[in-house]
């Protein structure tokens, strides 16, 4: 069965120019992320002090920054943190947000009423804002932000997961396995759980995108990645005091952020038509 | 509706607001330093700092402090900026207006221009204008707003360009031109993130609507395309669509922080960042529950106006 | 240049220490006149627009402790004394001074008719409760630890206010021109210090208009200026610009006269601007590596050495000041101090530094963590550069950023590696006293070492120049060679102003500005 399925959505993936776009600068973006630091021409951390603040060259491709660093190397090194870091934040909301929403559909009554009314209050913070006084708290670094981001995309994560549960938990064959007598644990992990997983990873790979986005915000509001660390956002943010003398320096990390957030928003979107055809868009 | 719907959704929020202001002083309360040493900096002495710590009431326990604070907001009494030794409330209602000033410009100027953009994308569907408008869309979503507003800075306000002020701001009674200047950068970022959002929604609504039946009658009927485009499928898409605007004055609430601190602009998210940049407590709590209840406003207003668009939905 | 510096000292010397007795009015008919114009005459009128990037947090001058905040105050207020850009206390509300034999008691004389704002007559026993507020604790006042050694203060009449310290402090009209020194009416006192928040009780040449917190400062002239003639200014408007790319344009687009402070990386490009006069001022402020003695690695010696031998000094200058500094060599004094001496600098020898970490035990190198706050940024810029220098030499440096409050309670005085900021303070004292004597209160490296804090406190009792020179020398000699800090550069200061801005004056230890001498040159815009 699974064959079957995955040839059909795969092919509608990719024959949508779109999806087939997205999925090749994915497929760009994933070997940036495996293979950067030997792709690099020079150690990102390195110093030519003779070179400082240069437009692109021969020798240094994207020119150079306040230390005379390699801004190429830095931006091919600086993929892996910026990449993983939307990759590892929305892996761990999603994984939490299906444990609250699931406990929370399945379990109902008072309980469920609490979780939702926190989900919803936790809502009403913007997600930045929200990441921004978690990590005001936790102090600045990556792992911080990848928690605080974490942190603030887990209560709509455990709305979709919520909802769905909520419409599985009256289907026969949940009523048939609680006929049979099998634990709550067996109902959530076998029954529920296999339905919960497509909305949640269609929704999740839409996510990613976004939560590159902010984690480069952070970075770039000095509240993620720290010097001398080649993120992305945070290149943007130093690259600021001398915008004016090199505005390379801007404009590279800039184009990556913006060309990997568009592949993971041209393939999120292609998957989820190609998992529901019927939408058709 | 009935105004019990109503009366029931504003005591939602005003509880979900209470939660929020919970939560927002919970993490204040853990914060590892203070703003006590934050205005201090290095020439604190410990009697200073503990003199200024009881200045501010931090040295009570924290249910006192969230009991006096929560009294003080429903009396009006926001409490006073530890940096900036003001009262809270006006700093924060002030920064407030200016930042629902550059939501209300961007929101206005982005709903003409996207718009028609879905609308002729939808129309062209498959075309090469289609695929213009759904390149510059993705592009749109995809930028950050810093990436954006970065960009937009080093183009347009190079010296030898000087088109716009760098950021800033100057009050409209001083020189009303230079107040529109300093608006124009910081409301351009949010427009062309905002264009995405609605021109795709619009797109694929419009996308929908052309589908339906009484869509297909009316083509049939021989009425002119533009005729139908508008007065048939438009009118049905825009339902949604008004939606999507409403709740983006959320996103715009939550975005807006990164825009205002790249262009100085002193809106309320310049002011959180201040606020949690100096550790000053009653400033990130009230700018916080400000946002909260901005946004959640907005949501609910969302709602109102889709009730109010569609007689079908009934609310009660 | 230095026929300058040196007439400056000389004339320091005669009025601090010529003789027995200490007499501050021979200053008076030395006239000082800031800035690079010399020839016009000073034209009266005009607005001047000042951005800074630094927010006011205050208006009560005790509790002032940033530069927009000095600026302020120095224009709402006056002290007994000012201190000049050349270190030299001149009268301010005190026309003169004297002191006792041993320097361990000052009178200071008060000029008559010397007005505030809002109409009083200044008193001596303003100043005393004004002097009392800024020593008060409960103030929480950046100057308590900073206007000498005081024990107590009274008004003699009207006039007269007698300062008696304790033990011998020469230094004391230097250190009562310390920022927040101001004086204010005794009777705005008696109703609490939250009054000085809310409005104007000063004296000084500018009169507070309107103040918009985190926007804008406006004052205007003050007619009834003790000093005759001045301030030439009409008015001056302090915008905050909390973003300094937004604040260049501004000056750019001549929407504002005067930018508080230019950031290095943007100084070439304002300079190289028609209409722009780009000033630089040289300083003893510097960044310092914080090596604490009493935890490992640190604790010895030939490790401190082997940082400091690693270090290419002019290239930190160039990589992270963008060549707006000087390298300096351990030494927290710079060449801008009265006793300054150049004394053994650390040759820049990565492979001797290698050895000497290999006697130290390390020869494979050593990992250390270096922590720097967030804020300047400048230190973390240190801190990269630092580890890409130091690495040569087997010190694997990992840098740590942490945001200032988390800084300021749980690194400064604690951590074992981090990297501090200082401004150049009025005399050698204050630097030794507040750093690095066993007692000083922000003392961060657990030197503890009781021969050179005798030196110190020998050098503050001795009132003989020489004897005192040759005290300070020693002092700088344990600094440089037993380094509890090390010190790779001082930073230069830089500002710019419009062409037509004239006599702004920069200020080494960038408290004051002497707006009441600036003026406007033909040209200016006209503003309100």
């Amino acid at each position: 069965m699974t064959d079957r399925f995955r040839g059909s959505w795969l092919e509608r993936l990719l024959t949508n120019p779109l999806g087939l776009a997205g999925t090749v600068i994915l497929l760009v973006a994933a070997a940036q992320v495996a293979l950067g630091p030997a792709l690099a021409p020079y150690d990102p951390l390195e110093f030519h002090p003779r070179n400082r603040l240069e437009g692109p060259s021969l020798a240094f491709w994207f020119g150079t920054d306040q230390f005379g660093r390699d801004v190429f190397s830095r931006v091919m090194v600086g993929a892996r943190s910026t990449i993983l870091f939307g990759v590892v934040a929305t892996v761990l909301s999603t994984a939490a947000g299906s444990l609250v929403g699931i406990v929370s559909g399945y379990v109902g009554g008072r309980i469920d009423d609490v979780i939702m009314r926190a989900t919803d209050s936790f809502m009403a913070i913007p997600n930045l804002l929200l990441a921004m006084l978690i990590i005001t708290v936790l102090g600045p670094s990556t792992t911080n932000a990848v928690l605080a981001v974490a942190v603030s995309f887990t209560p709509s994560m455990a709305r979709i997961a919520r909802s769905v549960t909520l419409s599985v938990r009256t289907r026969d064959f949940v009523h048939a396995a609680v006929a049979r007598g099998e634990g709550a644990a067996y109902i959530v992990l076998r029954e529920i759980l296999p339905n919960v997983v497509a909305p949640v990873v269609i929704e999740s790979s839409i996510r990613i995108a976004f939560a590159i986005m902010i984690g480069a915000t952070l970075s770039f509001l000095g509240l993620g990645a720290q010097p001398p660390a080649s993120d992305w956002g945070l290149m943007v943010s130093e690259a600021r005091s001398f915008m004016f003398r090199n505005p390379w320096l801007v404009v590279w990390p800039s184009l990556a952020i913006g060309s990997v957030a568009i592949g993971f928003n041209l393939f999120g979107d292609g998957l989820r038509d190609a998992l529901n055809p019927r939408v058709g868009r | 509706m009935r105004p019990a719907y109503l009366l029931k959704r504003v005591g939602f929020i005003a509880v979900i607001l209470l939660v929020v202001s919970f939560i927002v002083f919970a993490i204040t309360q853990i914060l590892p330093g203070n703003a006590a040493q934050m205005i201090l900096g290095e020439f604190a002495l410990p009697e200073q700092l503990r003199a200024l710590e009881r200045q501010f009431g931090l040295d009570d326990p924290w249910f006192v402090q969230y009991g006096r604070w929560l009294a003080g907001l429903v009396s009006g009494d926001w409490g006073t900026s530890m940096v900036m030794r003001q009262p809270v409330l006006p700093l924060v209602l002030d920064a407030l207006g200016r930042s629902l000033v550059l939501a209300a410009i961007a929101l206005a100027a982005v709903t003409c221009i996207a718009i028609p953009m879905g609308v002729l994308a939808a129309s062209r569907r498959g075309k090469a204008a289609d695929a213009g408008i759904s390149i510059v869309s993705y592009a749109g979503v995809s930028f950050p707003e810093f990436v954006t507003a970065t960009l937009l800075l080093v183009f347009l306000t190079r010296p030898e360009v000087g088109l716009f002020p760098a950021g800033g701001y100057t009050p409209p009674g001083e020189d009303f031109l230079r107040y529109l200047s300093h608006l124009v950068l910081p409301a351009l970022t949010l427009i062309i993130i905002l264009m995405a959002h609605i021109s795709r929604q619009t797109r694929s609504e419009m996308v929908d609507a052309l589908q339906h039946d009484y869509v297909r009658t009316a083509t049939l009927k021989g009425l002119p395309r533009r005729t139908v485009l508008v007065k048939h499928a438009l009118r049905n898409a825009m339902l949604p669509t008004i939606t999507v605007i409403a709740l983006d004055v959320g996103y715009l609430i939550g975005g807006i922080i990164v825009v205002e601190e790249v262009f100085a602009y002193p809106g309320l998210g310049r002011l959180l960042v201040f606020a949690m940049q100096n550790r000053d407590l009653p400033l990130i709590q009230a700018g916080v529950l400000v946002m909260a209840a901005t946004y959640a406003t907005a949501n609910l207003a969302a709602d109102l106006l889709y009730a109010a668009l569609d007689r079908r939905i009934q609310y009660d | 240049m230095s026929s300058r510096r040196t007439k400056d000292r000389l004339t320091r010397r005669d009025v601090l220490y010529g003789g027995t007795a200490l007499i501050g009015a021979a200053a008076t008919s030395r006239l000082w006149r800031p800035g690079p114009a010399f020839a016009a005459e000073p034209r009266p009128g005009g607005t001047v627009r000042i951005s800074v990037t630094q927010q006011m947090t205050t208006l009560i001058p005790f509790k002032q402790g940033n530069n927009p905040e000095y600026m302020t105050g120095e224009m709402m207020y006056s002290g007994l004394v000012r201190v000049g850009p050349d270190m030299v206390p001149r009268p301010d509300v005190a026309e003169s001074w004297s002191a006792n034999e041993d320097a361990s008691e000052f009178v200071f004389k008060l000029r008559k008719g010397v007005r505030y704002h809002h109409g009083p007559e200044v008193t001596a026993a303003d100043a005393v409760a004004s002097l009392k507020a800024v020593l008060d604790p409960e103030t929480a006042s950046p100057g308590r630890k900073n206007v000498g050694p005081i024990k107590d203060i009274v008004a003699d009449d009207d006039y007269t206010v007698r300062i008696t310290l304790d033990g011998s402090f020469a230094d004391l009209p230097v250190t009562m021109g310390h920022p927040s020194a101001k004086i204010v009416p005794a009777a705005i006192l008696d109703k609490g210090l939250d009054t000085l928040a809310q409005g104007d009780y000063g004296c000084g040449p500018f009169k507070l208009v309107d103040y918009a917190p985190a926007r804008t400062l406006k004052v205007s002239r003050y007619d009834g200026y003790h000093v005759p003639g001045q301030p030439y200014l009409d008015g001056v408007e302090q915008i905050l610009f909390p973003d300094l790319a937004a604040e260049s344009a501004a000056l750019l687009n001549r929407e504002t006269d005067v930018m508080l402070a230019v950031n290095n990386a943007d100084f070439e490009r304002l300079s190289n601007t028609g209409g722009v006069v780009g000033r630089r001022q040289r300083t003893g402020r510097f960044l310092n590596l914080v090596l604490r003695m009493d935890t490992k690695p640190f604790d010895d010696i030939r490790v401190r050495q082997a940082m400091a031998m690693c270090l290419d000094r002019q290239g930190l200058v160039d990589l992270v000041l963008e060549g707006f500094g000087r390298p300096a060599y351990d030494n927290p004094i710079s060449p801008e101090y009265r006793y300054y001496i150049d004394h053994n600098r650390p040759s820049y020898d990565v492979e001797g530094a290698k050895r000497l970490l290999a006697e130290a035990g390390y020869p494979n190198g050593v990992k250390v963590e270096l922590t720097c706050s967030t804020r300047p940024p400048l230190r973390a810029q240190l801190g990269v550069a630092l580890k890409e220098m130091a690495r040569a030499a087997g010190f694997d440096i990992d840098v740590k950023t942490v945001p200032h409050d988390y800084y300021i309670a749980n690194v400064w005085k604690k951590g074992g590696f981090y990297v501090g900021s200082w401004n150049m303070r009025p005399m050698e004292d204050q630097m030794f006293t507040l750093l690095l004597t066993s007692d000083a209160p922000w003392a961060d490296t657990a030197w503890n070492n009781a021969t050179f804090d005798e030196i110190v406190y020998k050098a503050r009792r001795t009132t003989d120049d020489d004897e005192r020179r040759e005290l300070y020398a020693e002092a700088q000699r344990m600094c440089i060679d037993e380094k509890p800090y090390i010190v790779p550069f001082y930073q230069d200061v830089l500002t710019a102003h419009r062409d037509y801005v004239m006599d702004y004056t920069m200020h080494p230890l960038q408290v004051s500005y002497y707006m009441d001498r600036t003026w406007l040159a033909e040209g200016a815009p006209q503003r309100g």
